[in-house]
């Protein structure tokens, strides 16, 4: 093993608290006893407790969650169409364009994203009476929008690295194009699937810009709620709540992490 | 067989004229490029039939038309009788063993194998004494339950063999079969696919480009290039008798000289003046030539003899040289000599003795001698 130099432990080392340091702050504050966030007087629960007394914040934590996963299922089913059109259509013309057009909105900043939304969900409503106003199913629908385009690059990836051969022996040995779907290429693209999955959900759960936009009267989501109650001052329940949500998140994406891992191992060792 | 009933002897005799496989003026373009090239062939029935080619010579496509992987542009493909042209992949009787085996990673070495029964709809008893009876046949009894990620690669190219086998398909088509092994393997898996064709009967469309795995199984050979076949014959002809210059380079080393017509022909022999040489050499050639032609002579390098002194054969004609470079791979010795045109010829030598006579030397004055029987003519 080779020594490094500590310009580069000392570089990762502050990389890493610049990350992480004022979240460690403030899980650490989550647990502190005192009304104030920034005084320490002693360890506590007590804000967890108030939390759960909180009846506001565990509704628009509900809502969070419902609206997580209504989105990212069908986000997860419109992403693997997506992917799947990408990855084995063949060589059309247009193809590079739209594999640039599925991915844009990875890139998209959020405010122009939910600026758009808020736009098509008033115009189209005036023209079809659908939706007849914004809350839930517009939050949701926009979240099914952008978290799709993610869904359908982690499909695309895992399709591409398949040997497409699999699918012909299948053929060949007598299965039909829709059976071959379900016996080969499902069972196959189904790890990709899943962390398509987690990660529009967990990009669901966090949104805040996009649904600010088009949210309507009544419909606050957690980090609606959250962000509103920061700007009348930070209550440390929120550091709970917040220590909670990060729980969660971290739990969603590690899953997610290993789910591609174990994969990537699995077909690694199968190529040897 | 004689002593059948006439109806069973026609019938017989039917299938004796009729080819099993039959290609006919078949055509592939991939945009502008042309695969296949107005390809036609005829192949029988329980034959081992192998396409040789190098990269992008269309060998492959044409197997995958054969599979139904991809459609020709024209021209027909008829197996036993049925046009399939425009059947897709899984209607056609005819299965193939990918060049990667293509095994299902999620499904265990009896379900890869099962698969086709299981789509065919056949009865699980009989779906699971079938691939046992298979797994047997590959010599992989007991392997059943295990995943392709954990078997080699001699193993997986067995799985992937038994289950294009195991529906009995009336044509069996191999990419690469034994591409994808070392040396050793490969030896003896080419013999084991060719034992198991001989037991089974099925038709066996092979294709490679590698020429040992070509002729060693077959019973015939395709050579193609450029789309199209160049020479189609037994590996004895397509060795011995190559059609062209391209073939006769193809299929194993050898030294084309470039020659012309000296004479009239004298039973049989035309004379070839080699300049290179130094020497006119009479030559048997089935086709007409005419005197002052331009030619080439060809003669395969174990075909050549490199010894300090001229062959005592008299038979053989002989040429001084000056050894170049030479050699060395355990079985076989290679010599290439310097003759006094300024041409390097190159000779091959079984090292048949452990302890040999002295080595030839770098620079050293040698003899090239050869019988001129073995040099051909090739005209194109």
């Amino acid at each position: 093993m080779k020594k490094r130099s500590i310009f580069l432990i000392s570089s990762l080392a502050f990389g890493f608290s610049f990350l992480y340091v004022p979240i460690l702050v403030m899980i650490a504050f989550s647990f502190n006893e005192a009304n104030l966030s920034t005084t320490w007087t002693g360890l506590s629960l007590k804000w967890y407790q108030k939390l759960f007394e909180n009846e506001q914040a565990l509704k628009a934590l509900m809502l969070s969650l419902r609206i997580a996963l209504i989105s990212a299922t069908f986000a997860t089913i419109l992403g693997t169409l997506a992917g799947l059109a990408l990855a084995r259509f063949g060589h059309f013309k247009s193809r590079l364009f739209l594999a640039g057009m599925v991915s844009a909105p990875l890139v998209m900043p959020e405010v122009i994203t939910g600026l758009a939304m808020l736009l098509f969900f008033i115009s189209i409503g005036g023209l079809i009476g659908w939706p007849s106003g914004r809350g839930v199913t517009t939050i949701t629908i926009a979240h099914i929008t952008f978290s799709m385009a993610y869904v359908a690059v982690v499909v695309q990836s895992r399709l591409s690295s398949l040997d497409q051969s699999l699918e012909e022996a299948a053929m060949d040995l007598g299965g039909r194009p829709i059976r071959i779907f379900f016996d080969i290429t499902l069972p196959l693209t189904a790890p990709a699937m899943m962390a398509g999955w987690l990660l529009a959900f967990t990009l669901s759960l966090d949104d805040l810009v996009i649904s600010s936009f088009v949210s309507g009267p009544g419909a606050n989501t957690l980090p609606m709620y959250i962000f509103s109650k920061v700007k009348l001052g930070i209550s440390p329940d929120i550091n709970a709540l917040a220590t909670l949500m990060i729980g969660t998140v971290a739990c969603t994406i590690g899953l997610a992490g290993y789910l591609s891992m174990r994969h990537r191992a699995s077909r690694g060792s199968g190529d040897g | 067989m004689i002593q059948s009933q006439p109806l069973q002897k026609s019938k017989d005799d039917h299938d004796a004229t009729r080819p099993f496989v039959e290609i006919q003026g078949v055509n592939k373009y991939f945009d502008n490029f042309c695969a296949v090239n107005n390809v036609n062939l005829n192949v029988r029935k329980g034959e081992l039939f192998s396409i040789l080619g190098g990269s992008g010579s269309g060998k492959t496509t044409l197997l995958r038309m054969l599979a139904g992987l991809e459609r020709p542009d024209h021209g027909r493909i008829i197996i036993d009788g049925q046009d399939v042209t425009d059947l897709p992949p899984y209607e056609r009787p005819v299965n193939m063993m990918f060049q990667s085996y293509a095994l299902f990673p999620h499904m265990t070495v009896a379900q890869n194998v099962g698969y086709g029964l299981k789509r065919e709809g056949v009865a699980k008893g009989e779906i699971s004494e079938r691939v046992e009876a298979m797994l047997k046949l590959v010599q992989l009894q007991g392997f059943g339950k295990r995943k392709p990620d954990h078997l080699s690669g001699g193993q997986c190219q067995r799985v992937a063999l038994a289950r294009s086998l195991v529906k009995k398909p009336k044509l069996l088509l191999l990419d690469e079969p034994t591409g994808a092994l070392d040396k050793k393997l490969r030896e003896q898996t080419q013999f084991e696919i060719a034992n198991i064709q001989d037991k089974l009967g099925i038709t066996f469309i092979v294709v490679t480009h590698d020429q040992e795995e070509a002729m060693n199984m077959s019973g015939r050979v395709a050579v193609m290039n450029e789309g199209q076949f160049v020479q189609i014959g037994t590996p004895h002809e397509v060795y011995e008798n190559p059609a062209s210059k391209f073939v006769a380079d193809f299929i194993g080393g050898i030294n084309l000289i470039d020659g012309t017509v000296a004479g009239p022909v004298v039973d049989g022999f035309w004379p070839i003046e080699l300049p290179q040489l130094g020497l006119t050499v009479p030559i048997t050639h089935n086709a007409t030539l005419s005197e002052g032609q331009a030619v080439t002579a060809a003669i395969r390098p174990e075909k050549l003899f490199v010894a300090t002194s001229a062959s005592t054969e008299p038979s053989f004609v002989s040429v001084p040289g000056v050894l170049y470079d030479q050699g060395y791979f355990g079985r076989i010795s290679l010599f290439k000599v310097r003759l006094p045109s300024g041409r390097i010829i190159t000779s091959t030598a079984q090292n048949r003795v452990r302890f040999a006579r002295r080595a030839l030397d770098w620079d050293e004055n040698v003899t090239v001698s050869f019988d001129p029987k073995s040099m051909m003519v090739l005209t194109q």
